[in-house]
């Protein structure tokens, strides 16, 4: 997967000029005191990384951000930025740990559409696990497998955080630090992400590329199984940091004023230190849409 | 033949005649330029008429008075403060609006625009 990325993006490197895109030009800006507010159509399907989890078909996907001077809303995010110049920007935020998502349907973030996904899940305990196996070999077989369905749900934690951005004349560079605030996992995450954007003809593209570090409380929280959830020791698991990479490609066609072609896709690979969660089915989440979109 | 001839030849009269009753008035300028959104722009016009009903009339910005006149015959220049589009309207005593234009604001810089924290339609 990550080579098909990489070839892709060489291909993209020696295609796409390498036109700045100015703020009103494209969906990145919107004028200050005001809403923004989109839909796009089409088809495409989330996958789930949780045992049992079902894909997530995406059908519409909603985008709603307001601006004021300083303070924002966007999708989801609600924040407000100390410092807004051409090279440097730094705000303050507040989000719903999009971790959950995982284990809830309704979660704003499958919603949204900005990060990993949530499913159904129905109710299974597979078969025991094998441990002359390695972990990798474990999730391929399928084994040692929990349904979420079967564990204490998980609660929706609030996340406050702080976000740098470093605007180059055709990237940015973001780190970002968050931190539980809600006191239900206690965990911290960190993310470095780079992000390119082109314009060729009247096509609009963007890469993003990045990686978040997410601490042991997280994890544990979300992924570990221990008494909590099952008395049956053999599914305990303790959740330990690790990273999690990710890429993605965006591709905006305008039709007219209101209407443009959309599509996406994505890919997250999932720490090596959560892969043998019996939760966990899959090493990776990606995504794929296209579609229509609509702007008001 | 002849009487169609009379007839059309009153028809175009009588046309001209009332089209030249129509009330008509000129504000100029119409237009107010402020240096951005949000600032005041005092805006002052001058208003030529012609064809007005013998009456008073009144000028109307938005709703509130400003000035009357007979025959709307506005010699001064009429100086207004906007922040962003109005309508003046013409009224006779019994309310009728008998003319209305609307006066706009236009900027020199355009509105301020910034970055969006997170990308639209992202997945991730």
């Amino acid at each position: 997967m990550y080579t098909a990325f990489f070839r892709l993006l060489i291909i993209l490197c020696m295609f796409v000029s390498r036109t700045i895109l100015a703020c009103s030009e494209d969906g990145t800006c919107i004028e200050k005191s005001s809403w923004q507010l989109g839909f796009a159509f089409g088809v495409g399907v989330k996958t789930n990384p949780l045992v049992d989890g079902d894909n997530i078909p995406l059908v519409i996907l909603p985008d709603i951000a307001w601006y004021a001077e300083k303070a924002y809303f966007d999708n989801g995010e609600l924040g407000y930025q100390w410092l807004s110049q051409p090279t440097f920007a730094f705000e303050t935020f507040l989000q719903l740990d999009r971790e959950s998502a995982f284990f809830s349907f309704l979660h704003p973030a499958n919603i949204l559409v900005s990060t990993e996904n949530a499913a159904s899940h129905s109710t299974n305990v597979s078969a025991l696990p094998d441990l002359s196996v390695s972990p990798d070999e474990n999730i391929q077989n399928n084994q040692r497998s929990l349904s979420i369905d079967d564990i204490v749900s998980r609660k929706w934690a609030i996340n406050g955080g702080i976000r740098g951005h470093y605007f180059l004349s055709i990237g940015e560079w973001q780190l970002t630090l968050q931190q539980d605030i809600s006191n239900i996992h206690q965990g911290q995450q960190v993310g470095l992400e780079y992000s390119h954007r082109w314009l060729w003809h009247d096509f609009r593209l963007g890469l993003r590329v990045g990686t978040d570090w997410k601490s042991a409380d997280l994890i544990d929280y979300y992924f570990g199984v221990s008494q909590r959830d099952t008395s049956l020791s053999r599914f305990y698991f303790e959740g330990k940091s690790g990273w999690q990479t990710y890429m993605s490609i965006n591709a905006q066609k305008p039709i007219n004023e209101n209407w443009s072609w959309l599509a996406n896709i994505g890919y997250r690979r999932l720490p090596n230190s959560l892969l043998s969660s019996p939760l966990i089915d899959q090493n990776n989440i990606r995504n794929v849409f296209l579609g229509v979109a609509y702007r008001f | 033949m002849e009487l169609r001839a009379i007839v059309l030849i009153a028809g175009i009269v009588f046309c001209s005649h009332v089209s030249a009753q129509t009330p008509e008035w000129i504000i100029q300028p119409n237009i107010c330029v402020a240096q951005r959104v949000g600032d005041e722009c005092k805006l002052t016009f001058r208003i030529e008429t012609q064809n007005m009903p013998t009456e008073l009339l009144c000028l109307f910005l938005d709703g509130q008075l400003l000035s009357c006149s007979q025959q709307a015959y506005f010699y001064k220049k009429i100086s207004i403060t906007i922040k962003q589009n109005v309508l003046i309207e013409l009224k006779n005593k019994a309310q009728k609006t008998i003319l209305s234009k609307k006066l706009l604001i236009k900027y020199l810089e355009p509105h301020e625009h910034r970055r969006r924290i997170r990308p639209p339609w992202s997945l991730f």
